[in-house]
């Protein structure tokens, strides 16, 4: 057969330059890749390969640059992302700040409905710590986004969360399948329509 | 006959000269080592560095596979490596197939005599361990360089 | 100029599709391609971004209709389809179309040469992107609208025999035997 896997899977990681998202899944991916496409493309790319259901998927992890030059481009990389992972770091606050800005930039480009998750990093430097948990999960949750802190030490939490976000993608593919057999439901019709139509004309 | 413009970048991802000419009409027209083109330099950069690494990557053999040109419905890039770690890159229009002689003989011809052959310019062009990684600003301002670079390209300018 | 490989990318940069159609061709592991497919989705961002500032101005001034015939690619022939009439697809045989087209992707990455190959990359209005990489470095213009050609006739295989599929999920990987089947001649009656 051609194609070694069933289903490929985008996540996005995004968030400041200087929070550490790379380091956040360094150890989560199939091979330790030492391409330094971050810094000259604006992304780099993980791959982790996990079965699901009896299914090869592949998910593909798209690292984003935080700076600013890349900041035209990056948003290009939004289209068609299953999830979206922003990261801040708990011991700077404009990190945390800047979360609002790119969950504007969420709603901007990617497909309505994307699934995210709020992850705070370097949970470790307590000392140095000035955002609070609470606060950070008070503000996730009013959102209703998952939301939870990890670091570089152990980070397999993140790797827990990845997982969880995997499945539910392969659920919420399966349950619009269900959707479109179903003639007489009207949930079936795409009601996601108009705002397909919206990030499209954003990438082109 | 229409080029662009000229880049050229050292050993340490840094441009360390960049031409541009903006009207087809003009041959004086555009800018010189201009800071507005930072970022637009270090794009080709990166545009040149992924797609020479995917070229390596499909290397049949284990011969050095290089990357000759990129090409967008709008325009034409011409890349030169050299062996010590240089790339000249030339954007140009369409019709321009092939310029990698255009490429070798500012390498050979401008570059070795005013650059590299000049005994006050200097060897490297980053000096500190930032600039090394990519931070460098520093430009070739020789004026003999930069008047045999006018020279040479500014008739292929204009149409 | 023989095809070694043909890739399909789908909108979001995944790579969906890859064949090699030479024993001699590379093997690079499909983390590999999928890390390749992604970067020429970036490289596309970027090499329209890098657009010089000279065809900008310019290019404002250009009249639509001018802008369009620029961008349309001739008819290359029906490239070795003649022989098996009925079986190329719904459309009307001996060939799909014989109309010069457009390319919609104006200013993103087409063509690329290095010393040993050629990369092609075709650009659906949807955003798939279809890339053959041909075993010889060509930098003529010719070969270009001849690839571009090939790759939108991959694409017309790709509408009847995957689209088609319903048992194919969109945006997901091929898996179509048809299709293989299908593209495997096209590529042999070159």
């Amino acid at each position: 057969m051609n194609s070694e896997y069933d289903y490929l899977f985008k996540l996005l990681l995004i968030g400041d330059s200087g929070v550490g998202k790379s380091c956040l899944l360094l150890r989560f991916s199939d091979d330790t890749y030492t391409n330094d496409y971050i810094s000259t493309i604006g992304v780099d790319f993980k791959i982790k390969t996990v079965e699901l259901d009896g299914k090869t998927v592949k998910l593909q992890i798209w690292d984003t640059a935080g700076q600013e030059r890349f900041r035209t481009i990056t948003s290009s990389y939004y289209r068609g992302a299953h999830g979206i992972i922003i990261v801040y770091d708990v011991t700077d606050q404009d990190s945390f700040n800047d979360v609002k800005m790119w969950l504007q930039e969420i709603d901007r480009y990617a497909t309505a409905g994307v699934l995210k998750l709020l992850v705070g990093n370097k949970s470790d430097l307590q000392d140095k710590r000035v955002v609070e948990y609470d606060v950070a999960k008070e503000f996730a949750e009013s959102l209703q986004i998952p939301f939870l802190e990890t670091s570089a030490l152990d980070s397999s939490n993140v790797e827990e969360a990845f997982l969880t976000m995997a499945r539910q993608i392969k659920e919420s593919m399966a349950q619009q399948h269900k959707d479109t057999g179903k003639k007489d439901d009207k949930a079936g019709v795409n009601l996601k329509g108009q705002s397909l139509s919206n990030t499209s004309s954003g990438c082109c | 006959m229409t080029i662009y413009s000229l880049w050229i970048f050292d050993r340490h991802c840094n441009c360390i000269f960049d031409r541009e000419w903006t009207l087809k009409s003009n041959q004086a027209s555009g800018t010189t080592n201009s800071k507005q083109n930072e970022d637009t330099a270090k794009l080709i950069y990166g545009m040149v560095f992924s797609l020479r690494s995917i070229a390596q990557k499909l290397s049949r053999n284990e011969s050095r596979n290089e990357i000759r040109t990129i090409a967008t419905g709008k325009y034409r890039a011409h890349i030169l490596c050299t062996a010590t770690g240089l790339w000249f890159v030339i954007l140009s229009d369409l019709k321009q197939e092939d310029l990698s002689h255009v490429l070798r003989y500012i390498y050979s011809e401008i570059y070795v005599n005013y650059v590299a052959n000049n005994w006050l310019g200097p060897i490297d062009f980053a000096e500190t361990e930032q600039e090394k990684r990519g931070q460098g600003t520093r430009k070739i301002t020789n004026r003999n360089f930069v008047r045999g670079i006018e020279q040479f390209l500014s008739p292929m300018v204009t149409r | 100029m023989a095809i070694q490989t043909v890739l399909i990318i789908n909108k979001s940069g995944g790579l969906v599709y890859q064949r090699d159609f030479l024993a001699s061709s590379t093997k690079l592991s499909s983390n590999d391609y999928l890390i390749l497919a992604g970067t020429l989705q970036g490289v596309t961002a970027i090499a329209s971004q890098v657009t010089p500032k000279a065809l900008q101005i310019s290019g404002s001034n250009l009249s639509k209709a001018a802008n369009e015939t620029e961008y349309s690619i001739p008819y290359a022939g029906p490239l070795g389809v003649k022989d098996q009439k009925e079986d190329m697809g719904s459309f009307l045989p001996p060939d799909y179309f014989t109309d010069s087209f457009a390319s919609w992707s104006k200013s993103g990455l087409k063509h690329v040469t290095t010393d040993q190959f050629s990369l092609f990359l075709y650009q659906s209005m949807t955003g798939m992107k279809f890339v053959a990489i041909s075993t010889q470095s060509s930098t003529s213009n010719m070969a270009v609208s001849f690839a571009e050609n090939f790759l939108r006739k991959a694409y017309c295989l790709y509408a009847d025999f995957v689209m088609k599929n319903p048992f194919y999920e969109p945006e997901m990987p091929i898996r179509c035997e048809l299709f293989d089947k299908k593209l495997t001649e096209f590529v042999q009656h070159l």
